[in-house]
């Protein structure tokens, strides 16, 4: 609650003369039974010291993408061969620096998509709509609880943890400034704690649009929608919504049933719009993730096209044009060039874009409702979509080959050119399949083809069966949920958590994610998904035609898939982690950042994995978990994030914990072995993720299923049994039954000897000191 | 004998549809199926023996059904009649790590097949399901120095066989009703949660399930003779201290120490003064209702309001942790049978409210003439209801109620508390700031 | 100067001096400690010759050909490429034989953009010298073979493996 106060100038009374008496109060506290934990609202230094102790067994290693700063006017400045800057920075620190400032960049989308949210939502519904996650959501914001100290009731009191986000990302940022901070470990903690922040950040946003949106209330049996180009009704108008603030197209969809017209116009998303449109209404539909954006667009189907803010093509207008789409700017973010449309009457706007203006910025949520659903219906039909011939352009196709060089996958696209030349487009079709949609192969092309079109053309066929379900996201994870695979995780019947998210940039086809996903689903881990990774799962049909979502229940339990939601409802993955140790161990969430960290990292054996990591947000997002105590493993091209977080296994005394029980250190296992890892392949990836489930707290029948798993699975996709098996195993009762006497035999060559459990942690102030026992 | 399909637990979840079933044994379609293990004296059995009455495998159609028992007899030193059970559910498990073998339900019910592709890879004979359990149960369960396997497919052996097995089947479950604290000299530990919930330890006894419901006094005991320093281990129950509550000397003295010297005593079967702690995975919570004097209970899997205004969630906060809160009781809801069902607070005569659905799984446990009068939530769902409820059905807790019942408390609202203490003094303040930091509201008590 | 087969791919000022196989092979034979990691894009032809190279240097492979290498007939360490990278960088590391950590190490079978960054971290952060023989110019190596056609590169290979291989 924010402060108040009052003046008295004069007053004389029997009892009491006063003069200019002013009585001001800062903030008002209402009482919470939760004792206050020692970092509230964490400043960028308080959690410094848990950010050493963890970036001293995770050393970051760098890859430098680029030798050279071209920050400031000294520069550029080469920083290779140990070179420093003309301000003095070498090239360590300045990968830090960069890492902090895509951290940054990360945290400032998701806190510009808050601020937007809570301010709309506020001045929409008002500043005391309770905040209400559903009946079985007693812990209603974890991040919040945990970071800020608060306990919010309402959607004002969103308002002062937003605040304070917003200070720390300028303090952070600062810090990139030249002459600045100076050192790579003091970047990353600012990184890590950005991050922190950015996870605050996409909790306010998620927590404000499901409690005065309507969106589910953490509901494992959310409805399952449409997703795919196949599943929109092409001869209905249609509007196309970009991006991730759903206010905008949710207008739209409230014009639509105050007109009574929603059954005959289309309202469909790309990206995580899209996952949030269906949260708002079901009968939304999901065009795809973010690498459908160019392709989709490039068909002309959609008559109108509304962005808001995030991961929208920049070039959008341009594309557009190609059809005749028009296009509507709805948020400060992305203006485009437009004119401000805002105050003029939705007659002249209709009219000039059906006139043929390219588009318009309209920065009242209502009105572009308006707006876009009436030019929909008039575009509808009367665009003209310029025809494309393949065989033609095809046939100009030269095999210089400059594409291939271009394309993030190197698709051989000259060979698919070749191929239509003749009339077989089969190839095309192909390489459509796996193309992730940046097109920068038209950029190099000397003859101007329009790749991405000849493959949306070739593949036409292929592109009407993309006709998929996905569970709408459900937001939190159930407090009652979470109680009930405590017992199974203990008694070793879950092995594991493993959180599909992150954007589509994947190494080859998304398939890949599919088989990922469900490796794990069928070994009975829980898994969850959000974001474009939570779309691409449901791009999948098995020989019954059944996505993933139809063939897993939606619960957040062994052998269960549940989405989560859009990129703000990471915040939930997390929370469920920090849930874990409030309802089993009781442990204080409120401003008590690093106590819980460090259970997580010690305890909770959750497995993030970005398979397409792409944009800066990623980044943030992976960096925050890291911070959190769990580690991510991201796909090869993370290697241009420049940092990892590696762990040392074969170091010994990186391993060292407390044993909280008595104060005596003692060496784990080292495992979770990284924070942030790049694997080269699915294969490793796999095998990585059932590795880095293992947690020093394993009772010894949890350790003896997360064994088995990545005993199995590194035998199945390796050919082999882990040679480091023997440092995972602390006792004879660690070792799956089925593979007894032949780990026993690996155990005798290594002269392996048994190892205590301790009660684990990093922070010496949460030990019992010997004699503390009664 | 080298086994010619994997296994391994990474097989525990699969289904074999009745497309890819080679065979199926036991099942809804056959009368005759079940499984028993019994323990043996020594000389009894011959270790290793496997043996198979009636058609094996290879003798069968595909896509055949049949009948099916599996018996099997375990003989060693620390094996007892009492741990029958125990071993017996193993057979479940250890059938499901076979690659291809599926294996549902317990008892006269079970349901198995065997998958046409691991019948292909060679697996052609119960033998190798034999050799299979033989191992794993060696692997895991130490204690069983011998044992031997017998299926049986021949219809009329196994209606014999079931026909034996319902009556030690019963004899077991008669044996498991009536054996009580009187009767057993140790209790067990579990202390499993305590990855979890570091101060945390449960409690069994043959009155006592552990408050996840997974763990009795039958389970306990087997995986406290297999591995008595792992996380499951007798407590000698030592003196009767408190026979009401159910404080035992050796109980407290565990607590203490495997608390971490968090908790000193626990009483067994009270939820006042020093209440059994849980870690976050109890199936029920117990809560004390003051303004009746009684205590309601509610499940994880109910998710509607309780009586109290909240749901299961908000009143699971209370408790856990391996903290002792006065007046809520983390439980399983097997609990609720057991003949010493919160003893010292007045048993079923206390229990005002639950879910309907927990109210009718556990009928069988509530007195007869209680029935009727606790509450579930179609009675009541605030406490102005439940009083009204308790007092027309005459619930033995409103003799409780001395003079007037008490009131139920309103939700204290927020007030600023009066400075008060200033009268009769004249305060002169001139150009005066005051400024506080924050201002903490507190409720009024 | 070479072009980055990703042209965009241009570190700075300091890149890979560009190598014929022969010079490849005298870098090799000069090395004491040199290993050869190799990624997850390996095939049969290539593999052959990777077991050649084998007889004079220490292999990492990518733990998913791990499968393919089987029976091959050398000891092999099966690593995932950034693991073994950040291993590179400590000077105090006492490399796979305990022998101490390597003066040399070629990289084989890689996507392109994974590689670059691999080499990224050796070039600032390690005082190993890197060499590329992968079909692609790699700016972040100390030496790299040029942009290759396939044919020639495939000679390439050959070329290396019999100069340094036969050279005893």
């Amino acid at each position: 609650m924010k402060g108040a106060g009052f003046k008295i100038d004069e007053l004389e009374s029997d009892l009491i003369k006063i003069k200019g008496l002013e009585v001001t109060v800062g903030k008002f506290y209402e009482e919470w039974e939760e004792v206050m934990g020692p970092t509230p609202m964490p400043s960028v230094t308080d959690l410094r010291g848990w950010d050493f102790t963890l970036l001293n067994r995770y050393k970051p290693m760098y890859a430098p993408f680029c030798d050279l700063c071209c920050l400031c006017t000294y520069g550029k400045c080469d920083l290779s061969g140990g070179k420093k800057g003309a301000c003095g920075i070498d090239i360590g620190a300045q990968q830090g620096r960069i890492v902090l400032l895509a951290c940054c960049i990360g945290a400032a989308a998701h806190g510009g998509h808050a601020r937007h949210m809570v301010d709309h939502l506020i001045k929409k519904y008002g500043a005391d709509t309770p905040i209400d996650m559903g009946k079985n959501v007693e812990v209603e914001a974890p991040l919040i609880r945990l970071i800020a100290g608060i306990k919010p009731k309402r959607l004002g009191d969103l308002l002062e943890p937003l605040e304070y986000a917003e200070k720390e990302l300028m303090h952070s940022l600062s810090a990139t400034h030249t002459g600045q901070e100076g050192y790579y470990t003091d970047f990353e903690s600012k990184a890590l704690h950005v991050s922190m922040v950015d996870q605050l950040l996409m909790e306010i946003a998620d927590v404000a649009q499901i409690s005065a949106l309507g969106f589910s209330k953490g509901d494992p049996d959310s409805p399952l929608v449409d997703i795919g180009f196949g599943s929109i009704d092409t001869k209905k108008p249609i509007i196309l919504c970009i991006g991730h603030n759903v206010v905008p197209g949710a207008a739209v969809i409230d014009y639509l049933q105050d007109h009574d017209m929603y059954d005959d116009v289309e309202v469909a998303g790309i990206c995580c719009t899209a996952h949030d449109l269906t949260r708002y209404d079901k009968g939304a539909k999901i065009v795809g993730p973010l690498s459908k954006q160019l392709k989709f667009v490039r068909t002309g189907i959609a008559d109108v096209i509304i962005v808001d803010e995030q991961c929208v093509r920049t070039d959008i207008l341009s594309e557009a044009r190609k059809n005749d789409t028009a296009v509507i700017a709805t948020n400060d973010k992305i203006c485009l060039g437009l004119p401000d449309r805002t105050e003029d009457s939705p007659e002249d706007v209709i009219d000039d874009l059906v006139k043929g203006a390219p588009g318009a910025l309209i920065l009242d949520a209502e009105k572009v409702g308006e707006v876009a659903v009436r030019i929909a219906i008039k575009l509808s039909g009367k665009r003209k979509r310029r025809a494309l011939d393949v065989v033609k352009e095809a046939k100009k196709c030269t095999q210089c080959g400059l594409c291939v060089r271009e394309c993030h996958n190197n698709l051989d696209i000259p060979k698919g050119m070749e191929k239509a030349a003749k009339g077989d487009l089969s190839l095309l079709s192909e390489i459509y399949a796996l193309c992730m949609g940046c097109g920068r192969c038209e950029n190099v092309c000397s003859k101007e083809i329009p790749i991405v079109s000849l493959l949306g053309e070739a593949a036409k066929e292929r592109i009407r069966k993309e006709r998929y379900k996905v569970r709408s996201g459900r937001g939190p994870i159930q407090d009652t949920e979470i109680r009930s695979v405590g017992s199974p995780i203990v008694m070793g019947e879950i092995p594991g958590v493993v959180a599909f998210v992150g954007c589509p940039n994947y190494p080859s086809s998304s398939k890949e994610l599919v088989e990922m996903a469900e490796i794990f689903l069928q070994r009975r881990y829980i898994v969850t998904a959000s974001g474009c990774a939570a779309m691409d799962l449901a791009m999948y049909k098995d020989e019954e035609g059944k996505t993933l979502y139809e063939k897993y229940p939606g619960n957040f339990d062994a052998g269960c898939l549940s989405n989560v939601g859009s990129c703000v409802s990471n915040a939930h993955i997390a929370g469920a982690a920090i849930k874990i140790a409030s309802i089993f161990a009781h442990r204080n969430l409120r401003g008590n950042y690093e106590e819980i960290a460090d259970y997580i990292l010690n305890r909770v054996g959750a497995v993030g994995v970005a398979w397409g990591a792409m944009s800066q947000k990623a980044a943030s997002i992976a960096t925050g978990f890291n911070r959190l105590g769990i580690p991510v493993i991201i796909g090869p091209r993370g290697a241009k994030y420049r940092r990892t977080y590696l762990g040392r296994a074969d170091k010994s005394e990186d391993w060292m914990v407390y044993n909280a029980r008595d104060g005596s250190r003692t060496q784990v296992s080292p495992s979770p072995g990284y924070l942030l890892y790049v694997a080269e392949s699915k294969e490793e990836a796999i095998v990585s993720i059932a590795k880095n489930c293992i947690r020093p707290n394993d009772t010894t029948k949890g350790r003896q299923i997360k064994l088995a798993h990545y005993i199995d699975l590194h035998k199945r996709y390796f050919g082999a049994v882990p040679e480091d098996l023997a440092i995972y195993i602390r006792t004879e009762a660690d070792i799956p039954i089925t593979l007894k006497a032949e780990i026993m035999d690996i155990l005798k060559a290594k002269k392996w000897k048994p190892k205590t459990i301790p009660d684990p942690t990093l922070l010496e102030r949460l030990c019992r000191k010997k004699g503390d026992r009664a | 004998m080298e086994i010619p399909v994997e296994i391994g637990v990474v097989y525990e979840g699969e289904r074999i549809r009745k497309g890819e079933m080679h065979v199926e044994l036991g099942g809804p379609k056959v009368k005759a199926k079940g499984e028993l293990v019994r323990a043996r004296k020594m000389d009894e059995i011959k270790d290793g023996k496997i043996e198979v009455k009636g058609p094996d495998l290879s003798e069968m159609e595909e896509g055949s059904r049949h009948s099916f028992g599996i018996f099997v007899e375990v003989a060693g030193k620390q094996v007892e009649e009492d741990l029958e059970a125990v071993i017996e559910r193993r057979i479940h498990d250890y059938c499901n790590y076979v690659e291809g073998f599926m294996h549902l339900n317990q008892r006269y019910d079970i349901w198995c097949r065997l998958s046409k592709k691991s019948y292909g890879k060679g697996f052609n004979t119960l033998r190798y399901l034999g050799d299979a359990l033989i191992t794993l149960f060696k692997a895991e369960l130490p204690i069983i120095e011998k044992i031997q396997v017998t299926f049986i497919t021949d219809e009329k052996r196994v209606e014999d066989f079931v026909r034996n097995a319902r009556k030690i089947y019963e004899a077991r479950d008669a044996r498991a009703r009536a054996l009580s604290e009187e009767d057993v000299k140790e209790f067990y530990g579990c202390v499993l949660c305590q990855s979890f919930a570091p101060t945390h330890v449960c409690v069994i006894t043959p009155d006592r399930i552990s408050l996840c419901g997974s763990i009795n006094w039958f389970d306990g005991r087997a995986a406290a003779r297999v591995d008595p320093k792992g996380p499951n281990f007798a407590i000698p129950k030592g003196e009767l201290i408190d026979e009401t509550n159910g404080e035992y000397s050796g109980v407290n003295e565990v607590v203490r120490e495997r608390s971490l010297g968090e908790n000193e005593r626990f009483y067994l079967h009270s939820m006042f003064s020093s209440p059994h702690t849980s870690c976050g995975c109890f199936e029920s919570i117990a809560f004390y209702i003051p303004e009746v004097a009684g205590i309601g209970i509610v499940h994880r899997d109910y998710s509607g309001d309780t009586v109290m205004g909240v749901p299961f969630s908000t009143l699971a906060t209370q408790t856990g942790g391996g903290k002792q809160i006065e007046g809520f009781l983390g439980m399983a809801i097997e609990y609720m049978r057991s003949p010493k069902f919160l003893q010292a607070d007045g048993g079923w005569n206390r229990i005002v409210w639950l879910p309907k659905s927990v109210k009718e799984r556990v009928k069988d446990a509530v007195p007869g003439e209680l029935y009727d009068k606790i509450a579930t939530e179609d009675d009541a769902t605030d406490i102005v209801a439940l009083k009204e409820f308790l007092r027309e059905k005459g619930h033995p807790v409103v003799e409780r109620w001395v003079e007037a019942p008490p009131e139920a408390i309103e939700a204290p609202e927020l007030e600023v508390m009066p400075a008060g203490a200033a009268g009769g003094i004249k305060i002169i303040l001139k150009n005066a700031k005051i400024h506080a930091e924050k201002v903490i509201i507190k409720r009024v008590k | 100067m070479t072009i980055p087969w990703f042209s965009a791919n241009i570190p700075g000022p300091k890149q890979a001096k560009v190598v014929t196989p022969s010079m490849a092979a005298k870098i090799m034979g000069k090395a004491k400690r040199k290993m050869m990691i190799c990624g997850s894009k390996i095939d049969g032809k290539i593999q052959k010759h990777i077991v050649d190279l084998s007889k004079e240097m220490s292999v990492v492979v990518a733990p998913s050909t791990l499968k393919n290498f089987s029976g091959a007939g050398f000891e092999l360490v099966a690593k995932g490429v950034v693991e073994v990278t950040n291993l590179l960088r400590d000077e105090t590391w006492k490399g796979f034989d305990g022998k101490g950590n390597y003066d040399l190490v070629a990289y084989l079978g890689f996507p392109y953009y994974l590689e670059s960054q691999m080499l990224s971290v050796l070039k600032h952060f390690a005082k190993v010298k890197t060499l590329s023989i992968g079909r692609f110019y790699q700016p972040n190596a100390d030496y790299s073979f040029d942009n290759l056609r396939e044919d020639e590169w495939e000679k390439g290979l050959e070329d290396l493996v019999s100069l340094l291989v036969g050279r005893k």
